[in-house]
């Protein structure tokens, strides 16, 4: 009975092979960590230098590897990726919106509760001690709520920053009535910053990227003029036309 | 014969990451732009298991919608690959109980391993596939038990490590490169049975 490229390979290396043989995938298409990654390199470097059997075994281990991924790829490639997008964003439709607790609601609600106890000592009479303990309270409340506006100014302006990259689109405030552009990103653009140039203008793509790199893009069509200068002095961006 | 990695890209995990973080604001560019990234990993994943075109699209389609609900959730603790293939995994466990259910089986979570939701007559692209080269090596690896064919598919195709893969399919490390080794070496057998040649594609 012969021998096959995991007998050779475990019986010359055993140790390395037993870490190997489930890296050697993701060394091939390299996804595999930095460190994983670089002690790869070097072991399938030192077997190819040092030649034989061992040699041999891994490269054609590594030929089936190669062979075995092509193969097996044949089902991402039967998948409509934009029709499948299509669905889900329509499917999304029916997504509850999560909604964020506005700041200021809580200013309102102490504005209510400083005229409820305004309220409450016009319409009865106060017992003695009552009036100084509702002042110090109300004081408390005050000094409480200064600091609650302090951390929420601090919170909002979190938001405001984390937040560039919230499209106005998602929901119910999608442009109804837009226009539709071509745009091409720079190839060394991030998604982060795509996202963010798009939300700038209000913009949603609704399509893309073809065999170009040509997003197609919908931005509301009373802002269009503003848009189509913003997206062409964008550094994120190659190119921007009305389709 | 040198052996060379394949071209890599960029710094995709952390593209990924500012895309869930986005999301997880209700961005949906950022959701469209990560699902065109990662629908077709995803339903190839699913395909694995679930062979009825159909159910697997759904299943994908189901995994993006938990993705657009629970990216807020996502905690860096592995790559966004592996948190999606997970909720892809649970998602496929869900549909083969609920196909459980619908059948009137009564079985515990233990067997859903051994499980899978095959299509009744192979489709159109099957049967292109089937004179294409490449072939037999699909035959092959279809007819591995489904706990096999996914971890292999984890580790050939998605270029997961031991790690990454028990934490998609929810088993230990050990159990997973048991699989992977004897999937393969069930692969391989099957090739050679079939070509009359051994370790060879």
């Amino acid at each position: 009975m012969s021998r096959t490229n995991h007998d050779v390979l475990n019986a010359a290396h055993p140790h390395e092979w037993a870490r190997a043989e489930y890296l050697l995938p993701g060394y091939l298409k390299k996804t595999l960590a930095g460190s994983d990654q670089e002690w790869m390199k070097q072991w399938t470097s030192q077997i190819q230098s040092a030649g034989g059997q061992s040699a041999n075994a891994l490269a054609a281990e590594t030929a089936w590897t190669l062979a075995a991924q092509d193969a097996l790829n044949h089902r991402t490639a039967d998948f409509n990726v934009e029709a499948g997008w299509q669905k889900l964003a329509s499917g999304l439709q029916q997504e509850p919106v999560q909604q964020v607790k506005p700041a200021l609601s809580m200013s309102q609600s102490f504005k209510n509760w400083v005229a409820k106890v305004v309220r409450m000592q016009q319409d009865r009479a106060l017992q003695w001690w009552q009036k100084p303990a509702i002042g110090a309270l109300a004081s408390a409340m005050i000094v409480g709520q200064m600091g609650f506006l302090a951390a929420t100014v601090k919170q909002v302006y979190v938001l405001t920053t984390d937040t560039a990259m919230v499209t106005p689109s998602a929901g119910a405030s999608r442009p109804v009535d837009g226009v539709l552009l071509k745009v091409i990103f720079k190839p060394n653009a991030s998604v982060k910053d795509i996202s963010a140039t798009l939300n700038s203008v209000q913009g949603r793509v609704t399509g893309g990227p073809g065999a170009l790199g040509v997003w197609e893009v919908e931005v509301p069509s009373d802002k269009l003029a503003v848009a189509l200068q913003t997206l062409g002095k964008a550094k994120t961006v190659e190119s921007v036309a009305q389709e | 014969m040198q052996i060379q990695a394949r071209p890599p890209p960029h710094d995709a995990n952390a593209e990924d990451v500012d895309l869930l973080q986005a999301i997880s604001q209700q961005d949906q560019n950022a959701l469209q732009i990560f699902y065109k990234r990662h629908a077709a990993t995803v339903y190839a994943f699913v395909a694995r298991r679930i062979s009825a075109a159909h159910v697997a699209e759904e299943v994908t389609n189901d995994t993006f919608i938990q993705v657009w609900r629970s990216a807020g959730k996502f905690e860096q603790r592995a790559s966004v690959k592996t948190w999606l293939l997970g909720i892809a995994k649970n998602i496929v466990m869900d549909a083969l109980r609920a196909q459980y259910r619908a059948a009137g089986k009564e079985r515990s979570e233990p067997d859903l391993e051994h499980y899978e939701m095959a299509d009744p007559a192979p489709g159109p692209d099957e049967q292109v596939l089937a004179s294409q080269k490449g072939a037999h090596l699909v035959a092959c690896f279809d007819a591995l038990s489904p706990d096999h064919r996914e971890c292999l598919h984890l580790a050939i195709v998605e270029g997961l490590t031991l790690g990454e893969i028990a934490n998609v399919v929810n088993a230990p490390s050990s159990t997973v490169g048991t699989r992977i080794h004897h999937a393969k070496h069930k692969l391989k057998a099957c090739l050679e049975t079939r070509l009359g040649v051994g370790e060879v594609v």
